[in-house]
C-alpha cells in the first residue's frame, strides 16, 4: 500500500501531539486534583499513564511505515474510548476533552480533508453540547467543570453509599453511551479516509500512467522514423531479389524466409507504434459513420480473403463525438480485424453502432448521450480463462509470429482515452462479442452527423472537403 | 520522354491504359536508397521515374520536366512533404502527388488528403501495394484531365 513520505511524516507529528495533549490532561488532573480528594472519584492516573505507554508504542510502531496507514485510524478511535472512559471514571472536568478535541481536530486536518475535519469536529461538539443540553433538562448530576466536581464530590461524600453509588453508576452508563457515539462517529470518519485514500491512490496510479504513456509516445515516433525506414529499404529490397530468384530453389526459399521474418517486425513495430501513438493526436469532433466506413474499407481484402462478410448496423442520425478519429478508427479496425481472424471461414462478423439519450436533457442546447458500440462475431471464442488477460499487452492467443498481442491492448487504451468502457463476452464455438460505450456530452439538437458521405469514396477526387 | 508528351492529347481521350503505363513520375526523399529502390520497382511496370533526394532538387526537375505523378516523402531536412505538395501543385494544377510516411496514421493520411495529396503510403510498403497505389492514382488523374476536358470542350461548344 503506498503511502507518500509527507503523509508518514504528519503521522509522526500527529504522535507527537497526542503526547502533548495527554501531558495537557495530566495538567488538567493537577489542577484539579483537590478538587477530587473524596475517595468518591479516583483519580484515573493509571488510565493516563497508560494513554501515555499507547503513545509510546504508536510512535514506535509507527516507524513501520506499512502499518501506518492503519495505525492512524486506531488511535482515532481508541482515543476517543480511552477519553471517554477516562473522564468517565475520573468523573472529571468536561474540560478534559478540550486536549481530545485538539487531537481529532489535528489528526482530522492531517488524514481527512479539511472540509471533512471541520464536520468531524462539529459533529462531536453537538453531540457533547447534547449531553449537556440533556443534562440540564433532566436535572441530573451536573458534572461540568471543575466547580461542579468539588460540590458534586463533597455531595457524594457526604451522601449515603446508595445515592453515591447510583450517581457513579449514571455517571458511567452516560459515557459508556457517548464512547459508543464516539466510536460511531469515528467509524464514518475512518470510511472516509480509506474511500479518500483509495480515491489518491487511482488518481496517482492513472498519473503515473499517463506519464509513462507520454514518454512512449515521444520514444515510439523517434523508433519510427529510425526503424522504418531501413525496414522499409530491406522489405523492397527483398521483394524485388525474391522476384529475380528462380522459384524452387534453395535461395528462393531462403529469401521467403528471412521475408516472413521482415514483414513480422514490420507489424510489431507498426502495433507499437499505434500503441504509442495517442498523443501525437488532437481532440476533435468525430463522426462514427466515416470512421466505421473507412474501417469497413479497410478491411474489405481481408474479408474476401476469408470469405466471410462484414454488416453494418448504424444508427442513420448518429450525433458527432469529441475524440480522436485516429485513435477510434485504430481501436474499431483491431476489433473488427480480430474477429475476422477468429473466424475459420464463412463467417460474419456484425458491427453495431446505436445512440442512446442518457436521462433527461439539462437545456434545450445541452443534451448527454451514449454511445453503443458493439462488435459481435460468430468465430471461435476466447474461453473464460483467459479472457481476463486479453486486454493486456503482449499478451496473444494467435499463433507464434502472427500476433504481437498489442491489438486489443491498444483498443482498451484508446477507450480509456474516450472515458470509455469496454466489456467482452464470449462463448468458445460460438463467438465473442465486444460493448463499447462512449459518453457524449453538450449535444445539439441538430448536430447529428451525415452518414451519407464516406470518407473512402474512391470516385471522389476533390477530397478537400473531405475529413473527420 | 518527349513522345509521352505529344501523345497525351490523345491519350487523354482514348487510350488511358498507354498512357498510364509510360506515365512519368517524381520520387523524392531524403534517403537515396530508397529513391532508387522505388524507382527500381516502378521502372519494372514501365513507368519513367526520375528521383530527388531533396526538395530543392525535385522543384527543379519540374522546372525542366512535367510530370504526371510525385511520391513524395512526408520528412524531409529541407520542406516538409506537405510544403513541397504544394509548391507542386501551384507550378503544375495537374500533378498528383502521393505521400509517402513512416508515421503511418490516419490523421496524417486525412491531413495530405486535405492538403491535396491524391492518397498516402505508410512505410513500410509492400511492393506491390506501391503500385497499385500508382497504378490507381494514375487512373485516377486519367479520369480528371478527362472531365476538365470535357468540361473545356462543352464550355467551348457554348
Amino acid at each position: 500500500m503506498p503511502y507518500t513520505e509527507t503523509r508518514f511524516r504528519s503521522f509522526q507529528t500527529l504522535i507527537r501531539i497526542r503526547t502533548i495533549c495527554l501531558a495537557l490532561m495530566c495538567c488538567l488532573l493537577m489542577i484539579s486534583e483537590d478538587a477530587r480528594s473524596s475517595p468518591a472519584v479516583t483519580a484515573g492516573w493509571e488510565l493516563l499513564f497508560i494513554g501515555m505507554a499507547l503513545s509510546l508504542v504508536f510512535g514506535v510502531l509507527g516507524k513501520i511505515k506499512r502499518l501506518v496507514p492503519w495505525l492512524s485510524p486506531v488511535i482515532f478511535i481508541v482515543d476517543g474510548i480511552f477519553v471517554s472512559f477516562w473522564i468517565a471514571i475520573s468523573g472529571g472536568p468536561v474540560s478534559f476533552y478540550v486536549p481530545f478535541f485538539l487531537l481529532v481536530l489535528v489528526h482530522a486536518i492531517l488524514v481527512l480533508q479539511p472540509r471533512m475535519a471541520v464536520i468531524v469536529v462539529v459533529i462531536l461538539m453537538s453531540v457533547f453540547l447534547g449531553f449537556f443540553y440533556l443534562d440540564y433538562i433532566w436535572n441530573l448530576s451536573n458534572t461540568f467543570g471543575a466547580t461542579q466536581i468539588n460540590i458534586i464530590s463533597n455531595l457524594l461524600a457526604h451522601s449515603s453509599p446508595e445515592i453515591r453509588k447510583s450517581v457513579y453508576w449514571h455517571q458511567s452508563l452516560r459515557w459508556f453511551f457517548f464512547s459508543i457515539l464516539m466510536i460511531i462517529v469515528c467509524s464514518i470518519a475512518m470510511r472516509q479516509v480509506w474511500v479518500r485514500e483509495e480515491r489518491l491512490r487511482i488518481k496517482e496510479r492513472s498519473l503515473e500512467q499517463k506519464r509513462h504513456l507520454i514518454q512512449m509516445g515521444e520514444m515510439t515516433g523517434r523508433v519510427a522514423h529510425g526503424v522504418n525506414t531501413p525496414l522499409g529499404l530491406i522489405s523492397g529490397n527483398l521483394e524485388l531479389l525474391i522476384a529475380e530468384t528462380r522459384k524452387s530453389t534453395k535461395t528462393y526459399r531462403r529469401l521467403i524466409q528471412i521475408n516472413q521474418y521482415v514483414q513480422r517486425a514490420i507489424r510489431t513495430v507498426r502495433d507499437i507504434l499505434d500503441y504509442g501513438r495517442q498523443t501525437m493526436s488532437q481532440i476533435q469532433l468525430v463522426s462514427f459513420p466515416k470512421v466505421i466506413q473507412a474501417v469497413a474499407a479497410a478491411v474489405n481484402p481481408k474479408l474476401k480473403r476469408n470469405k466471410s462478410r462484414l454488416i453494418l448496423d448504424m444508427d442513420s442520425k448518429l450525433p458527432e463525438m469529441k475524440g480522436y478519429p485516429d485513435g477510434l478508427y485504430q481501436a474499431l479496425l483491431n476489433l473488427v480485424e480480430n474477429a475476422i481472424d477468429s473466424i475459420a471461414e464463412n463467417g460474419i462478423v456484425t458491427l453495431t453502432v446505436r445512440f442512446q439519450y442518457q436521462s433527461m436533457r439539462l437545456s434545450a442546447g445541452d443534451q448527454r448521450g451514449e454511445i453503443k458500440v458493439v462488435v459481435q462475431d460468430n468465430g471461435r471464442g476466447i474461453s473464460a480463462d483467459k479472457l481476463s488477460q486479453i486486454f493486456e499487452p503482449f499478451y496473444s492467443t494467435k499463433d507464434f509470429g502472427k500476433g504481437t498481442g498489442l491489438g486489443l491492448a491498444i483498443v482498451k487504451r484508446i477507450v480509456d482515452e474516450h472515458n470509455g468502457t469496454i466489456e467482452v463476452s464470449s462463448t468458445v464455438g460460438v463467438g465473442t462479442v465486444f460493448i463499447l460505450i462512449f459518453p457524449v456530452e453538450g449535444l445539439k439538437p441538430n448536430q447529428t452527423a451525415d452518414s451519407e458521405d464516406f470518407y473512402y469514396n474512391k470516385s471522389e477526387t476533390n477530397s478537400k472537403d473531405l475529413g473527420l | 520522354m518527349k513522345k509521352v508528351m505529344k501523345k497525351r492529347p490523345t491519350a487523354k481521350t482514348k487510350k488511358p491504359s498507354v498512357k498510364i503505363r509510360k506515365a512519368r513520375l517524381l520520387v523524392v526523399d531524403d534517403e537515396s536508397d530508397f529513391v532508387t529502390l522505388i524507382q527500381t520497382i516502378l521502372m519494372q511496370e514501365g513507368y519513367g521515374v526520375d528521383t530527388a533526394t531533396s526538395a530543392t532538387q525535385a522543384i527543379a526537375l519540374q522546372r525542366k520536366n512535367a510530370y504526371d505523378l510525385a511520391l513524395v516523402d512526408l520528412r524531409m531536412p529541407e520542406m516538409t512533404g506537405l510544403e513541397l505538395l504544394q509548391y507542386l501543385k501551384a507550378r503544375d494544377k495537374s500533378i498528383f502527388v502521393i505521400l509517402m510516411t513512416a508515421y503511418g496514421s490516419f490523421s496524417v493520411g486525412i491531413e495530405a488528403l486535405r492538403r491535396g495529396a491524391t492518397d498516402y503510403v505508410a512505410k513500410p510498403f509492400k511492393n506491390k501495394a506501391l503500385k497499385e497505389k500508382v497504378a490507381e492514382a494514375l487512373s485516377r488523374r486519367h479520369q480528371y484531365l478527362e472531365e476538365q476536358h470535357s468540361i473545356r470542350h462543352s464550355s467551348d461548344e457554348l
